[in-house]
């Protein structure tokens, strides 16, 4: 029956050693290279993976910490904004007290100036006015002189004042 | 038309005979070898062409293999690659034109692959033999699919079957791995899984080919005349069954592998199965 | 009478009926099945595939029957 099926020893062990060679050759110069190629592969995703979630985490960590940072910003802007809203005021009452004082003492030395000027300007003009009335007196005087009624009035009138002044 | 069941037979190589099927399964398998080399030799980290080819068969099977016995099965996924590899590539070349159909007329003897068929010569012409054949020129085809022998087919076989014992007895231990066979219905299964390993390939195989032929001269077949126009139909008649051989080839590759792979894990015992019993 | 021809052609058409059936059977429990989850096809072809190997050795084995005939 294996004669008719054409099965013959010889043969059957040269296809198996024709085999082995090829699953030897293959597994040498194919497999074992595919075999580290895809252990690689799959380290080099599952690493990818791993940096990725970490990149996330580290992102998200940083993120936070933006945001954080932003709120104290906006806080310390907040705070610094209404301290000088404070000291802007305290300045300004200041500046205008200073204002109001130092326009306060002009004014008391611009008053004072101006009393001074005044009592000047009276000694002056009493000054300007004695003079005045001396040479109009002496001009009258110089004037009337030549003439004896005018000089007798006028003895007349300064007795009568002396006579007033006595009485 | 005379498709023989068994290889012819072409020389003698000493006294090793060269037959039309152990030729063509040399062509296969140094193809192969050559593209191993050729891949493996430029092996490069991000894969193209024929590469991808390789790693896609053996992400395929180390898929198959990891799902049925779990981590342990990735190691024998060389051995399933190389068997679908050899299978398939056997099968398709088989498929080719001038496989089967190439060749040359022998007058003398029936071709046969048994070595004595050369020394026998002359008695063929004394002693007619029960194939009526002898005596008028045989044809000899140069190739022939390399699974359409049964030595191919039952090399594998065996070869399967020795590995998978071998596996057994390696992880299990002889004393555990010989009671699975307490029952002699056992013993018989197991030459009855390399009978119908053999068989299933070459059965396919060489129904394939008969088919292909028989469709191809169909029409010479039927009338009894061979024109040339009848060859160029028969082409035309051929083509989807070349489709389905191609198709059939690939299957029973897969099937011879998958098969190696289930049998595999009924004997190997994982850690994981052991501590389970 | 040479019924030789005639008991090749019985052997593998006598041997394919059941494996035929059987093929059928394998096919369309497959296609139920797949049918009822498709998200297994996968898995399902490959027992499928499997299935219909241990069935079709059974024609394969009246075939090889049919050609040892002589």
């Amino acid at each position: 029956m294996l004669e008719s099926l054409g099965i013959n020893p010889v043969l059957l062990i040269a296809q198996a050693i024709s085999f082995g060679i090829l699953y030897y050759v293959l597994n040498k110069f194919l497999f074992s290279q595919i075999r580290t190629a895809l252990d690689e592969r799959t380290a080099a995703v599952n690493k990818t993976l791993a940096d990725k979630s970490e990149i996330e985490h580290r992102l998200q960590a940083f993120e936070q910490e933006q945001k954080a940072a932003h709120k104290k910003a906006a806080e310390e802007v907040q705070k610094m904004m209404v301290e000088a809203k404070d000291a802007a005021a305290a300045t300004k009452a200041e500046l205008v007290a200073k204002a109001k004082d130092s326009a306060n003492a002009e004014i008391a030395v611009a008053q004072k100036r101006i009393e001074q000027e005044k009592l000047n300007a009276e000694v002056e003009v009493s000054k300007h006015a004695k003079s005045l009335a001396q040479s109009i007196v002496q001009q009258l005087l110089a004037e009337k002189s030549s003439d004896p009624q005018w000089q007798q009035e006028q003895i007349k009138a300064s007795l009568e004042t002396l006579k007033q002044s006595k009485s | 038309m005379h498709i023989s069941l068994k290889p012819e037979l072409l020389f003698n190589l000493g006294p090793f005979p060269v037959t039309n099927s152990i030729l063509s399964s040399w062509i296969a398998t140094l193809l192969l070898i050559v593209l191993a080399i050729v891949v493996g030799g430029n092996f490069k980290r991000i894969p193209s062409g024929i590469q991808h080819v390789f790693e896609m068969i053996y992400e395929m099977f180390e898929g198959m293999a990891t799902e049925v016995m779990g981590k342990a099965g990735s190691k024998f996924v060389p051995l399933l690659a190389t068997l679908f590899l050899f299978i398939i590539t056997s099968n398709w070349l088989g498929v080719l034109p001038g496989v089967g159909s190439l060749g040359f007329y022998e007058t003398h003897v029936a071709a046969s692959s048994d070595s004595h068929a050369a020394p026998a010569a002359k008695d063929a012409h004394a002693a007619p033999a029960k194939d009526d054949h002898s005596g008028e020129p045989v044809f000899v085809p140069l190739f022939r699919g390399a699974n359409a022998d049964l030595n191919t087919t039952f090399a594998l076989a065996i070869i399967v079957m020795v590995f998978i014992h071998v596996m057994g007895i390696k992880s299990a231990g002889l004393s555990h791995h010989l009671a699975h066979f307490k029952n002699p219905l056992e013993i018989v299964s197991e030459f009855s899984k390399v009978l119908s390993f053999g068989f299933r390939l070459f059965g396919n195989v060489f129904a394939g080919e008969v088919l292909l032929t028989a469709m191809a001269s169909i029409l010479v077949i039927i009338t009894g005349k061979s024109l040339l126009l009848y060859g160029v139909i028969g082409g035309f008649i051929v083509t989807p069954f070349l489709m389905l051989e191609f198709f059939v080839g690939f299957i029973q590759a897969f099937v011879f592998a998958m098969l190696t792979l289930s049998f595999l894990s009924l004997f190997y015992k994982t850690e994981n199965s052991e501590s389970h019993h | 009478m040479d019924l030789t021809q005639l008991a090749k052609a019985l052997a593998i058409g006598i041997g394919a009926i059941g494996p035929g059936i059987g093929l059928g059977i394998i096919g369309g429990k497959a296609v139920e099945a797949v049918g009822r989850n498709p998200e297994v096809t996968g898995q399902i072809r490959t027992i499928m595939i499997l299935g219909m190997a241990f069935t079709e050795a059974v024609a394969i084995y009246a075939l090889v029957i049919s050609l040892i005939i002589s």
